[in-house]
């Protein structure tokens, strides 16, 4: 059996970073932990075995910050680096980098990160291998006739994508061949300044589809499972908020189907260790490849809850040579799990981020409750980095339990000071649409619009009438020097009232 | 007593009335008849119709922020037209000294008749093995006394009325 690492270097921060030195600590390995100024005091830095400063606030300047991080670990002593998912994850000249300095690129080879990180030679590559891709241009032109001659023979409406492209950046959508010049040249640019790669190619758009993915795990002696899919259909700004599995939308048959799609993916672009093949499933259940994530994703939790595999702790064991320690027929599917994000965002505007200072957290517990954090009261939620401030997950034996579950885990899920989608989040779980599983990309959109927080009469008397009390209550205790604060929910411990 | 105020953002009228232990508040023209019950520093009970409802709280300066069935609320009293808070015409129309909290009252420190000062002692309430001693918002004299030492009193009940306008 291959040795495991002593000791990695955690190139992220948040609750991923919390994530690791938590798979870390329960392989007995050291964890090192990687910081900006304004992150001193984040919890990744207190949980981890050594931390070290890398630099300014600005991602570019400390986690973004290749050679700083590289130096890091070898002043410490690892021999690993787990980049977790954003800031370095699927920087391929991060890999080589780490790799030239004798660590341990927790991931997959520099190589297939690049295959699969531009989307047009990942589109053709599979293509190549029998997976299904959505109708579109196999390369990529400039010429703006033959464009309009190829969305014309594919019909509108069609996509334009960026090759480079994740994050929604660089995608149009075109309805009519009027809009076509002008939607290129907008993407292109959107392209350029988001990757420095402005190279855009065409797909047909598909209507209404679900998106649909499948967690891969390959180790590198040539085994590869899947461990089944997510459904990720909810989302706000082409980014996911939440996720479940297993999909209301697929059959055994599907599954299977897509399992193994999936796996051939994976063989086509030599990928190895945790990775995600993202699908499109159209309305009349046919799927086309999406792209591959080159890292752990997000909503990782709901896959590891309905498997029983860590998988974060399969990536750390893959990355130091371990085989694979079971099949395809070992893996089963067990209940239903479901992921909601929580970022700090308005949900009333737009999921505009919401900075400012969390007053007041108190997070939900219970059996079946999973949440995955990086906060505390009296943080601080700055500008300076994706506004996720957590995960919350479910387990339950049934889609409908597990639904019930989490809407009852967010009504205890108190975070005062910033906005969060989480009164919103109970709304759309409510949604009969929701409940049947009846799902989109564009349900946000379709069926919550201009969404408002609406509060009943009872609240609103429940809310004025609390606050009025808490002000009350600060009036009529005494200011004297014998007691430095006038504030009772300051001066005065834990108190009761049920003894009338 | 009518005030203003601002239920995320929003200003709302707002009617409050204390009967025995019962709050009737009457928020645009909504009336509900509600029992308060605090539970620490950042929880409150809120009884309707012998449903409790927790009701988590933080205070930050003039906002207090409530968060009730997974929905955050920001509530702040609006000011007067005068430009003054309207907290402190509250507390001069005011004349009833209640509990802050539950517990027992330690030592009456006043008697009826009495002028008092501000700032001035007027009992001391044991909650929790802890002595908590009330005083009295502003000069006036004290009109009534409702409890004796050692009485077990409630959030919120009356224990001094006084009189202000002398």
């Amino acid at each position: 059996m291959a040795k495991l690492f002593r000791k990695i270097l955690i190139a992220n921060r948040g609750e991923i970073a919390r994530r690791v030195i938590r798979a870390c600590h329960e392989l007995n390995i050291a964890a090192v932990a990687v910081y900006s100024e304004v992150d001193h005091h984040a919890l990744h830095v207190l949980e981890a075995d050594e931390a070290v400063a890398i630099g300014a606030a600005p991602p570019l300047e400390s986690y973004l910050n290749m050679d700083a991080i590289i130096q890091a670990a070898r002043a410490t002593g690892c021999d690993a680096i787990h980049p977790g998912y954003g800031f370095l994850s699927e920087n391929a000249e991060f890999a080589r980098k780490c790799e030239k300095a004798g660590l341990v690129f927790i991931g997959p080879s520099p190589e297939a990160m690049e295959l699969v990180g531009n989307k047009l030679r990942a589109r053709q590559t599979v293509m190549q291998h029998g997976v299904p891709v959505t109708p579109g241009m196999a390369s990529h032109t400039a010429d703006l006739d033959a464009i309009q001659q190829f969305a014309d023979n594919i019909g509108y409406p069609i996509m334009i994508k960026a090759a480079a492209g994740g994050g929604g950046k660089g995608m149009r959508i075109v309805h009519t061949p009027e809009e076509l010049a002008h939607a290129l040249e907008a993407s292109q640019r959107e392209a350029r300044s988001a990757f420095g790669d402005d190279t855009v190619y065409l797909e047909k758009f598909i209507e209404n589809p679900r998106h649909v993915e499948i967690q891969i795990l390959a180790d590198t002696h040539g085994h590869a499972v899947h461990l089944f899919e997510r459904e990720c259909s909810i989302q706000r700004r082409h980014q996911k908020i939440i996720e479940e599995s297993p999909s209301p939308a697929l059959d055994e048959p599907l599954r299977q189907q897509m399992g193994e799609a999936a796996l051939k993916v994976i063989q086509a672009v030599g990928y190895t260790n945790a990775g995600t093949v993202e699908f499109l499933l159209d309305e009349n259940k046919n799927f086309y490849f999406l792209e591959v994530n080159a890292r752990i994703q997000v909503e990782h939790p709901v896959t590891e809850w309905i498997t029983g595999v860590d998988l974060v702790k399969q990536q750390i064991r893959i990355a130091s040579g371990e085989a694979l320690p079971f099949q395809q027929q070992d893996l089963v599917q067990r209940g239903h799990a479901i992921e909601c994000r929580i970022y700090a965002e308005d949900p009333e505007n737009n999921f505009l981020p919401s900075i400012g200072k969390l007053l007041w957290v108190q997070e939900p517990v219970g059996p079946g409750i999973r949440v995955d954090s990086s906060i505390y009261s009296g943080m601080e939620v700055t500008h300076y980095y994706d506004p996720i401030l957590s995960k919350v997950i479910v387990w339950d034996e049934s889609r409908n339990s597990a639904i019930n579950k989490m809407i009852d885990a967010l009504k205890q899920y108190v975070i005062l000071g910033v906005r969060t989608p989480i009164p919103f989040l109970i709304e759309l779980l409510n949604h009969p649409k929701f409940r049947l599983g009846e799902l989109n990309t564009h349900f946000i959109e379709e069926h919550f619009a201009n969404w408002k927080l609406n509060l009943s009469p009872e609240e609103q008397a429940i809310a004025v009438m609390a606050a009025q009390q808490v002000q009350r209550l600060s009036r009529n205790t005494p200011t004297s020097t014998t007691q430095p604060s006038s504030n009772p929910w300051q001066t005065i411990g834990h108190w009761e009232l049920f003894q009338d | 007593m009518k005030t203003t105020w601002l239920i995320n953002h929003q200003p709302v009228n707002v009617q409050f009335n204390k009967q025995a232990n019962n709050w009737q508040i009457t928020v645009e023209n909504h009336t509900i008849t509600l029992q308060l019950a605090s539970m620490g520093e950042h929880l409150m009970v809120v009884t309707i119709q012998d449903k409790p409802h927790p009701v988590h709280l933080v205070v930050d300066k003039e906002t207090v922020w409530v968060f009730i069935h997974g929905k955050p609320i920001m509530v702040q009293k609006q000011e007067e037209e005068t430009g003054a808070p309207i907290a402190s015409a509250a507390s001069a129309a005011e004349s009833a000294i209640e509990a802050p909290m539950p517990g027992k009252i330690l030592k009456m420190l006043v008697q009826e008749g009495e002028k008092v000062q501000a700032q001035q002692r007027l009992f001391i309430l044991e909650a929790m093995k802890m002595e908590n001693e009330v005083v009295a918002p502003q000069e006036g004299i004290v009109k009534k006394i409702y409890f004796q030492e050692n009485d077990l009193v409630s959030l919120g009940q009356v224990i001094i009325e006084l009189d202000y306008t002398t």
